[in-house]
């Protein structure tokens, strides 16, 4: 195949070579693995698909609070996540991770979850179901 | 849907296009110069377009199809300059250097089928990955796609996406490409996936076809598909490429910095253009994400370290005149963002004297680090059949290291500049408030495959060509 060359230097280009046809095919392969087609939605659209009611009932701008599960640590990697996917849904809406403003979002991961507000003074405004609730304050 | 994001692409190319204008000759350009200037347009574009949406914002505020006449203004702004700078310069000779004979016949045809299989393997890897994750790994949609959804949703307020209140979610970072994607977006009119995966797609690629062509004008064709096949074969650089992680993007940025200042050595005739491009993608570096500045800084001492010991202060100083050119507008809208927009990194906020100095006396952060950064390189090779680097130093071993004589400075810049990055790194690894070792494993193998393009580029420039070993 590479008459005239020295055998280091061929067994250097044939490996340079099999590795990318290998790795290639290899990434190829797992890609397929299952293939994309067969999973109906990925995760993101799916998390997104939960807050699409919510969205229709927010303003469109402002700072609305957030509050998820008691049991879920704030910055745990759970919680953090479920944070940074509803902010991801609802912006431009700025998402803060407490219960000060006057709309706080309850994200549950379930709609069977614990739903006890953080804070004794919001009422649930609507409930959008898949553990997704807008709460306001009670006036004083 | 796809014949207007191919316009809204187009147009921003179009824009690239007109900066690597320096590099036209009034002859048609040989196959690897025209790569060379494709793949060059698809950075300086995006990027540029991005600058001028950025200022548009900025003075005019948010308008219906504020980006897009932006675009527009920018593309005859540059088209223009293009035009009048093509013919008061343009040579009427071939810009690159004749192209080295092509490998004999039997190696040339192995390396082309190679090439040919293993691209269009990457291609389906990446669109196949792609429809599994439209929305790209955590930090695209956390990081980038959100704050592209403020741009594009937020009107008027755009400024939102800044908000200290977002302070976890990084908005401090640059806009090159939030502003990219919602700039396609305002193009289509809604906001489809297809736009950021295009980036990617181009951003990736682009890399692979930017180290082949420089690597053909400077070395040899065997030398530069063996490069794009190692490339390709990257696993982890398609992954991430994919997953629309704009660690990707800075790594093409660091790859047309270093190989355009060594086409410039190799180059001298079309140096000053060259020069003013390698500072716009240098520039564009610190537009994509912070890590940028350390490019920047890297690249500057390195290119002044190497010329200091090889050449005189004058050259530097001259040199430095065309990169600052090319440099400073980019810069100034860096700058603009950063002192203007930007709240506070959370990094660098931390970084008090009082609890950095103890951090960097502590012994066992260096062990720390260290094992943080072996552990990125077998990360680096996990996802591929044997790590690339192994394989790299494997055909290093095989061929021998024999450079060029007008490499040499280009090389010593560029792996001075891979070792100041590295550093800078460790600097910023070793000080960091953030739990190390859970940092590093979050981080440490993006930032390597920032530098892995370059340092293939750099690798197959070193070494020796197969033809020439031939007996």
């Amino acid at each position: 195949m590479m008459a005239g060359y020295p055998v280091r230097v061929r067994i250097g280009v044939l490996s340079v070579i099999l590795f990318a046809l290998l790795s290639s095919g290899l990434a190829l392969v797992r890609a397929l693995d299952p293939p994309p087609w067969t999973i109906a939605q990925d995760e993101i659209t799916r998390y997104e698909a939960r807050f699409r009611l919510l969205r229709s009932a927010l303003p469109p701008k402002g700072v609305v609070g957030y509050f998820s599960e008691p049991d879920l640590l704030p910055r745990n990697l759970d919680w953090w996540k479920g944070f940074c996917l509803s902010e991801y849904a609802v912006a431009p809406l700025i998402l803060v991770d407490n219960t000060t403003p006057a709309l706080v979002i309850g994200n549950f991961r379930s709609a069977s979850s614990e739903r006890n507000a953080a804070d004794p003074t919001l009422v649930l405004v609507r409930d959008f179901g898949d553990g997704v609730l807008l709460f306001r304050h009670q006036p004083r | 849907m796809t014949l207007t994001l191919l316009v809204a692409i187009l147009a921003s190319m179009l824009a690239g296009l007109a900066c690597t204008v320096g590099l036209w000759t009034r002859q048609a350009p040989t196959f690897p110069l025209l790569v060379l200037i494709a793949s060059l347009a698809v950075g300086l574009g995006f990027g540029l377009s991005a600058c001028a949406s950025f200022l548009s914002l900025s003075l005019f505020g948010a308008f219906p199809h504020g980006l897009i006449v932006t675009d527009v203004g920018l593309l005859l702004l540059l088209g223009i300059a293009g035009f009048w700078a093509f013919a008061r310069n343009a040579p009427r000779a071939a810009a690159d250097a004749p192209p080295a004979a092509l490998s004999p016949g039997r190696l040339r045809w192995l390396l082309c089928c190679a090439l040919a299989i293993t691209l269009v393997c990457a291609l389906l890897t990446f669109v196949l990955l792609s429809l599994r994750s439209p929305h790209g790994a955590w930090d695209a949609w956390m990081i980038w796609n959100l704050r592209a959804r403020f741009i594009m949703r937020a009107g008027s307020d755009w400024r939102d996406a800044f908000s200290g209140l977002l302070g976890a979610l990084h908005p401090d970072y640059p806009l090159l490409l939030p502003l990219s994607v919602a700039r396609l977006w305002q193009y289509l009119g809604w906001e489809s996936q297809a736009a950021p995966t295009a980036i990617a797609m181009l951003f990736t690629f682009s890399t692979v076809a930017l180290a082949w062509a420089s690597l053909a004008i400077l070395r040899t064709p065997s030398q530069a598909a063996l490069a794009a096949l190692l490339l390709l074969g990257t696993s982890a650089l398609l992954m991430h490429g994919a997953f629309q992680i704009a660690d990707v993007p800075l790594g093409y940025f660091i790859l047309a910095t270093l190989a355009g200042l060594c086409l410039k050595d190799r180059l001298p005739e079309r140096g000053t253009a060259l020069l003013v491009v390698t500072g716009m993608t240098a520039g564009l570096a610190a537009w994509m994400k912070n890590e940028g500045w350390l490019v920047l800084v890297s690249v500057v001492l390195a290119r002044a370290s190497v010329l200091g010991r090889t050449r005189s202060w004058a050259s530097w100083r001259h040199e430095l005149r065309a990169f600052v050119s090319g440099l400073a507008p980019v810069l100034l809208v860096v700058l603009y963002f950063k002192f203007a927009l930007a709240p506070p990194n959370d990094l660098l906020s931390h970084l008090g004297w009082h609890e950095t100095v103890p951090r960097l006396l502590e012994p066992m952060r260096y062990v720390e680090m260290l094992q943080g950064f072996e552990d990125a390189v077998v990360d680096l090779g996990r996802a591929a059949l044997i790590n690339p680097l192994l394989v790299l130093l494997f055909y290093l071993v095989c061929v021998g290291i024999e450079p060029d004589e007008r490499d040499r400075r280009g090389l010593a810049t560029g792996f001075v500049t891979l070792g100041l990055m590295v550093n800078g790194y460790g600097l910023v690894y070793l000080t960091t408030s953030a739990a190390l070792a859970l940092h590093m494993a979050n981080s440490a193998e993006r930032l390597l495959l920032q530098l892995w393009p370059s340092a293939v580029f750099l690798a197959f420039l070193a070494a020796c060509p197969p033809e020439r070993s031939k007996g």
